[in-house]
């Protein structure tokens, strides 16, 4: 058994993951509370991708969205990742090998790289935005590969089942 | 008009994405409503999980070889609210399985009634939904 | 007067007959369902919170809530669509599930409410407008919940 089959074995036997897999109702909560942080943090992601292309919230400049989306953001991600985590273990070993749920991992990679390539590359110039000043083609091509990237990463976390 | 088109482009791209009929997830995604069939076996696994149960039976075809069937069944709460609990059945037991077949041809079955060695009737179904069992639906034919 | 009738035609029509048979097809209306639940909560998280007074505080919330509507009635047409052709691939499923009919209701009520909201915030009604915000968020989180539920009974 190579490493990672070992580390998935101990966690898909841990007590807790055991538990959970097993569970009446703790299993049907968390996948719950799973959709409800990725539409919270996939929604708002959304509408600010949709703000920076000039789609949504015309007036409002990019700047002070972000600033006051982040936190509805920010607290999906944290549902959504924490859940995701649970969820994972509870079958590890039987998913560990679904494409859709490999493609999963790494549509969400490049989609956290977008984001942090994003927030990095603007911070500054993000403030000059508005519905007269447009942000550069880079700066939109981005945002709408973040649509799109999400779109694929909750197609692909639909699809997990379907393997 | 950018909204719909990128809902356009993932719904596109989703559809792109042919899937081998394995799993599942709606009853009427990935098993055949025109394949009801009847398996009736001797227990030799469960799996009493989330998000779905299985449980593995021997059934002995018209060859009289042995095969053995899985048979998906919903999760422990579901189950449980059916009156389907964890030590209600035992390996070993002859279970009576009315189902779907899987589109793919495996030896899986999507467990909609599963009639229990005291006699029981656990329904996966509800009455009208057209499974197996229900008067609205087709007659079963035998696993081989 | 029984529904039934209707539950049996949607089966037959031809969307419903081909997605009932094609397993890529159903997964992906499934998936277009999510993407655009996720854009709707994100429109309605936005607008409802604006309203509140919790996010966009020195912004008009009737401009937010009018800079946003487009994007949430699109979001509401293709999550509509798709929940009927989900149906439609397998409509007695839904027509004997005892919670179907409550998640209907709850939407319903939730974009009722959610026309009220906008009402209030073009008539100014602030306060108005922030009783009908919290209703909302607690509606359409119901009509989530229940969505999942659909399939566990």
């Amino acid at each position: 058994m190579s490493l990672l089959s070992q580390v998935i074995h101990a966690l898909y036997e841990s007590p807790a993951s055991t538990a959970l897999r097993e569970s009446e109702y703790a299993f049907p909560v968390i996948q719950t509370v799973h959709v409800l942080g990725v539409a919270a943090m996939a929604g708002t992601i959304a509408l600010v991708d949709l703000n920076v292309l000039g789609v949504a919230l015309r007036r409002q400049p990019p700047a002070r969205t972000v600033a006051d989306v982040l936190p509805i953001t920010w607290a999906g991600f944290a549902l959504a990742i924490l859940s995701g985590a649970a969820l994972f273990a509870a079958q590890s070993e039987k998913i560990y090998g679904n494409v859709f749920l490999q493609l999963k991992f790494v549509l969400l990679l490049i989609a956290g790289l977008n984001v942090i390539v994003f927030h990095t590359t603007t911070r500054r110039s993000i403030e000059g935005w508005s519905d007269t000043v447009v942000p550069p083609i880079g700066v939109k091509a981005s945002a709408a590969a973040s649509l799109l990237l999400w779109a694929l990463v909750i197609a692909a976390g639909r699809y997990i089942a379907y393997y | 008009m950018k909204v719909r088109y990128g809902l356009g482009i993932a719904g596109a791209i989703a559809l792109a994405l042919a899937v081998p009929a394995q799993a599942h997830h709606s009853f009427s995604a990935m098993y055949d409503s025109a394949k009801p069939v009847r398996l009736v076996g001797k227990l030799t696994k469960i799996e009493w999980t989330n998000p779905h149960s299985y449980f593995y039976v021997d059934v002995k075809g018209a060859n009289g070889q042995v095969v053995n069937w899985a048979c998906e069944g919903a999760g422990p709460g579901a189950l449980s609210r059916r009156g389907f609990k964890k030590g209600d059945i035992k390996l070993g037991d002859t279970l009576i399985v009315d189902g779907y077949l899987a589109k793919s041809g495996a030896k899986i079955v999507d467990a909609r009634r599963v009639t229990l060695p005291d006699g029981r009737i656990v329904n996966g179904g509800t009455p009208g939904d057209g499974g197996p069992g229900d008067p609205t639906a087709a007659p079963a034919g035998k696993a081989n | 007067m029984s529904l039934e009738p209707l539950f049996v035609w949607l089966g037959q029509t031809p969307p419903g007959v081909f997605l009932a048979k094609s397993t890529a097809s159903f997964a992906a209306t499934e998936t277009l369902h999510l993407i655009s639940l996720a854009v709707l909560a994100g429109t309605v998280l936005i607008i409802d919170l604006t309203a509140l007074r919790a996010i966009f505080k020195q912004a008009s919330p009737a401009e937010v809530e009018r800079s946003l509507r487009p994007v949430l009635l699109g979001a509401l047409a293709v999550i509509a669509v798709s929940g009927v052709l989900l149906v439609a691939a397998g409509p007695l499923k839904y027509y004997t599930n005892a919670i179907f009919p409550v998640k209907l209701a709850t939407l319903l009520v939730a974009v009722l409410v959610q026309a009220g909201v906008h009402v209030a915030l073009e008539k100014r009604r602030e306060g108005l407008a922030k009783g009908l915000a919290v209703a909302s968020l607690v509606l359409w989180l119901s009509v989530i919940i229940l969505g999942r539920w659909l399939g566990l009974i």
